[in-house]
């Protein structure tokens, strides 16, 4: 299928499959000679955030790196190629009982190097943490063709730099992940979502908020609302007989959040995963950004966000308070890059909050700053991507466009050597 | 370099009293808590102790343009040297930025200076319901910015992970002088990861002077139990046990009959005197999570063959219980004058063998070693007892600790869990690493601090330091660009 080579509506000049290290290192020594650039991809289901990358002239696949390298359950530890699937590294889990407490979208395409490279979390991160709590270890090669490792295969480690943390939601802009080493958790016994009736938005949103902090062990929680009417997801997980005991306790002191149905073990499970997938989908004509805060002003930034963006059809919500998430979706039409950033600066949003723009048609992230990457970190993080790609080998454009092109570091060694 | 120049400056950012350089006040700062001979010690430039970040950042600027090296220092209790000026530089001392600026209960975060001491924090939240989740054993001592540059450890990071773990976001600043914040990966953060690079560290690519903290809540329910055991073997297969069946303590330590030797007489801890190990398990939770969890395990320590199991009844005893395991460093005393206590991970399904070959090594060198360490995270501290005035004693000290580490490291484990490299264990770094490991990590150093300004020649050995990485970094640029230099 030609769509399915796309990227972002534009098919790649050529694809490449290396299946190691040493051949994405010949790769890119190939390349520059070429001069050309080129675009990691695992599964492709997460290739339209951020900056648009332009015509991609080598599309690097790295579905070829596949396949579990070494796990010993009783260490609860794995090492696993960085091409493998998802749901491939899942079912070799939960075979032995442990798993990795993120639902990621279309687990049958994703890939744990792009799960790692991406760096998205979900609302179970409000108990569980994320990915980059659990990653021990990392194989790469930099854009300048370096093939190197950094950790281990022990839960604790503090021998040298932590690089494996550094590639963590570094999209690809740094090296190529060719593998990773990951703790793994056991699987809970025992889960449960509870349901509510259509409630009214903005009190769920501070309702919600105070169930967060006042029971620690809730796994996550959301509230999903577009207009003024919203639904509550909050999920449970752990033991069997502690998780009854917390449903009981919330039924009867957080009985304003209308929780009236609820959905057991396999069933909520599957719940969240549609969650997850509705939410990764992209639609050519839709806008989604992540605008992350903190929970205490969640309510209020949402309640900013709404009124300046009133009158926006069709905008959805999804809220995750208890980690101070809103991701907002919309039709293009209604919100362009320039209005946008008007919300952003007119509602005062700019204060501590900050954004990933997830998906977005093509022209609306090209050309354009789309991170909010503040000011005075830009250097810095040019000055490693300087010495991991100093040719920007590596997904040209992608977090890159507005970061210095040549860090101060650069001008130095080349006035060193002219 | 104009010594008295240089001193008068820097007593204009951080006042006379503000700045050490007389030989008997700069005493304490040649050192750190590392064992001497492992690591050199030496004498730095001066010692400053500023109060603000815009002291911190005009000294380090200041040093800059004269050339000297600086280098950050909390408590000065790391063990790998870390805190030690190499080539005589300037000791930035924290402990004077000791505030806890913002306790935030509501989304649970504190923001903190460097030089606030770490259960000093724990103990100043607790009335709110929450806690600072890293426990180093040094905790009423160590600093939370010495915590983020080694990115400790502590009993409790089982179930709540290491420091890495509960840093949100931080003020630095970089070698240059620069002051910058940055952010840890959350929420709406993109662009690199800062703080992850930053945490662990060993103050080599800036100096920490605010931390955003994640707090925890604290748990509604506590218990500590005592397994006893007749062989070391038993109490590592009751670890793997408990961690195979999917258990999550908040912490699980173990002790060797050494220890108990040394720490029961000492502060009656109630461990039994006759056992060859002991675990001390902590479970945390709900009320019926932790009931649960403590009945499972006492079933598998009793599998697992142990001769008594104990709960303690109330939180004194609970405290008594704990006490043996943080005092077990200081009751060494009793046994022998001095202790080099070592810090290596094994998988934790080696470690019986792991407690085996130091068992082993313990004989060849004629040597005690006492164990006291996470058994939970694999993560040994193999503490070997001597006696500085007793000649031969520090060579072969020397000489048995190559050996465990090279052990450990065919046990597919790692050189340092918590203590970090600093000078200590910079020699070793060639066991785990390739030379291509080691010059990207050399990268990571000369991104941030080109010039090698900031605790220079730490961690990476000798061969990776920045000069001679950006050499060959050098080289390529010219060949690519058609240069050759003469
Ligand atoms: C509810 C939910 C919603 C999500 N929504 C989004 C979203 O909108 N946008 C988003 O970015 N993520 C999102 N994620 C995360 C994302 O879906 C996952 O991380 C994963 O699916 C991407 O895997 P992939 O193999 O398809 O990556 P790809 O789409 O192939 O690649 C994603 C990025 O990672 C880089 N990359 C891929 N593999 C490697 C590698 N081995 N080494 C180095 N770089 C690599 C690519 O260059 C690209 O920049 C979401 C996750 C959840 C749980
Ligand atoms: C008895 C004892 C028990 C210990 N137990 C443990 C344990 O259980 N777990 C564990 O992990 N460690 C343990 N340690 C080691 C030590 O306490 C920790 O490494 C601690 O975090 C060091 O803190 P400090 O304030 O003493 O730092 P220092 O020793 O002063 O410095 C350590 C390193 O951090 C750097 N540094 C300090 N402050 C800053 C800053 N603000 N910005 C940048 N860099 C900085 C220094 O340059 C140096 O490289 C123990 C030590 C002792 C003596």
């Amino acid at each position: 299928m030609i769509v399915e080579q796309c990227i972002d509506g534009v098919a790649p000049d050529s694809v490449v499959s290396p299946a190691s290290g040493r051949e994405i290192s010949d790769v890119l020594q190939q390349l520059r000679e070429d001069a050309a650039w080129v675009l990691p991809t695992g599964g492709s289901t997460a290739l339209t955030t951020g900056n648009a990358v332009g015509r991609v002239p080598v599309q690097m696949d790295l579905t070829g790196l596949a396949g579990i390298l070494e796990y010993e359950p009783a260490d609860l530890t794995v090492s696993v190629r960085a091409g493998t699937r998802w749901s491939e590294l899942i079912a070799t889990l939960s075979a032995n009982g442990q798993t990795i407490p993120i639902d990621v979208p279309f687990p049958e395409k994703a890939t744990v190097g792009g799960v790692v490279a991406t760096g998205w979390a979900g609302p179970r991160r409000m108990r569980d943490g994320t990915i980059k709590d659990l990653l021990i270890g990392a194989s790469y090669v930099r854009g300048d063709g370096l093939i190197a490792k950094a950790g281990g295969m022990v839960v604790k480690n503090v021998s040298g730099f932590e690089i494996p943390r550094l590639l963590h939601g570094s999209y690809g802009s740094l090296a190529m992940i060719t593998s990773v080493n990951l703790k793994v958790i056991p699987s809970h016994e025992s889960e449960l979502t509870l349901l509510s009736e259509r409630v009214l938005f903005r009190e769920a949103v501070d309702d919600v908020v105070r169930l967060t902090r006042s029971e620690a062990t809730v796994a996550a929680a959301v509230v999903d609302g577009s207009g003024d009417d919203a639904e509550i997801a909050i999920r449970l997980s752990g033991r069997a007989r502690p998780i009854r005991e917390l449903e009981d306790r919330i039924r009867l002191e957080h009985g304003q959040l209308q929780l009236s149905n609820s959905l057991e073990e396999a069933d909520s499970a599957q719940w969240w995963q549609r969650r997850s997938d509705t939410l990764a989908t992209a639609h050519d004509d839709r806008v989604m950004i992540e605008v992350g805060s903190t929970p205490s002003s969640i309510g209020n930034l949402l309640k900013r966000l709404r009124e300046r963006l009133y009158g926006a059809d069709d905008a959805k919500y999804d809220v995750s308070p208890g980690t101070g998430s809103v991701t907002l979706a919309l039709p293009a039409a209604a919100l362009d890059h320039a209005s946008w950033q008007q919300v952003w600066e007119q509602a005062g949003l700019s204060g501590g909050a900050r954004y990933v723009v997830f998906h977005a048609p093509r022209a609306w992230r090209s050309g354009s700053q789309v991170w909010s990457i503040p000011e005075d970190q830009r250097s810095i993080m040019g000055a490693l991507k300087h010495q991991f790609d100093p040719e920007h080998r590596l997904n040209r454009g992608r977090l890159w466009d507005s970061l210095p092109s040549t860090s101060p570091t650069d001008l130095e060694t080349m006035e060193s050597i002219t | 370099m104009d010594r008295d120049a240089f001193l008068a400056e820097l007593k204009t950012i951080c006042g006379d009293r503000g700045v050490l350089h007389q030989a008997a006040d700069l005493l304490v700062y040649e050192y750190d808590g590392s064992v001497d001979g492992a690591v050199d010690t030496e004498r730095p430039l001066a010692a400053v102790l500023p109060t603000s970040t815009e002291q911190v950042s005009a000294v380090v600027r200041l040093a800059y343009r004269y050339g000297a090296p600086v280098v950050a220092r909390g408590a000065g209790t790391g063990l790998s040297g870390g805190a030690v000026a190499r080539g005589g530089g300037v000791i930035i001392a924290l402990t004077r930025m000791d505030r806890t600026l913002r306790v935030d209960p509501v989304n649970r975060t504190a923001l903190v200076e460097p030089g606030v001491i770490n259960l000093e924090l724990s103990q100043s939240v607790g009335p709110q319901g929450m806690f600072f989740a890293p426990d180093p054993s040094s905790q009423k001592a160590c600093t939370i910015g010495g915590n983020v540059a080694e990115n400790s450890g502590g009993p409790h990071c089982l179930k709540y992970g290491v420091t890495t773990n509960h840093i949100l976001g931080l003020e630095v600043v970089l070698p240059d002088g620069t002051v910058t914040w940055i952010d840890a990966h959350g929420p709406g953060v993109g662009g690199l990861d800062l703080v992850a690079i930053l945490v662990g560290s060993e103050g080599m690519l800036g100096i920490v002077t605010k931390i955003l903290v994640r707090l925890m809540p604290s748990p509604e329910s506590v218990h500590v139990h005592l397994a006893a055991f007749g062989t070391m073997d038993d109490a590592a297969v009751c670890v793997t046990n408990v961690i195979g069946a999917g258990i999550l303590p908040a912490s699980l330590e173990m002790m060797d009959q050494l220890t108990i030797k040394a720490v029961e007489p000492a502060y009656h801890a109630g461990y039994p005197m006759d056992a060859a190990a002991v675990l001390l398990v902590e479970v945390d939770g709900t009320g019926a999570e932790v009931d649960e969890m403590s009945a499972q395990i006492e079933r598998i320590a009793g599998e697992s063959g142990a001769t008594s199991f104990r709960s303690a009844q109330s939180a004194a005893e609970q405290e008594l219980l704990w006490k043996g395991r943080k005092m077990a460093l200081a009751a060494m005393g009793r046994l022998a004058p001095n202790y080099y206590l070592h810090d290596t991970v094994v998988p934790r399904t080696r470690l019986t063998e792991t407690l085996r070959a130091v068992n082993d090594i313990s004989q060849e060198f004629r040597l005690d070693i006492a164990n006291v360490f996470h058994a939970g995270d694999g993560n040994l501290h193999p503490l070997m007892l001597f006696d500085r005035r007793k000649s031969g004693d520090v060579e072969r000290i020397l000489e048995a600790s190559h050996e465990l580490i090279k052990t450990c490291v065919s046990m597919g484990g790692t050189l340092s869990g918590e203590h970090g490299i600093g000078s200590e264990k910079q020699g070793y770094m060639e066991l785990i690493y390739t030379g291509e490991d080691l010059a990207a990590m050399a990268g990571i150093k000369l991104a941030f601090d080109p010039r090698e300004r900031m605790n220079p020649e730490k961690v990476l050995p000798k061969g990776y330091m920045c000069g001679e990485v950006r050499a060959l970094h050098n080289q390529a640029m010219a060949q690519k660009h058609g240069i050759h230099p003469m």
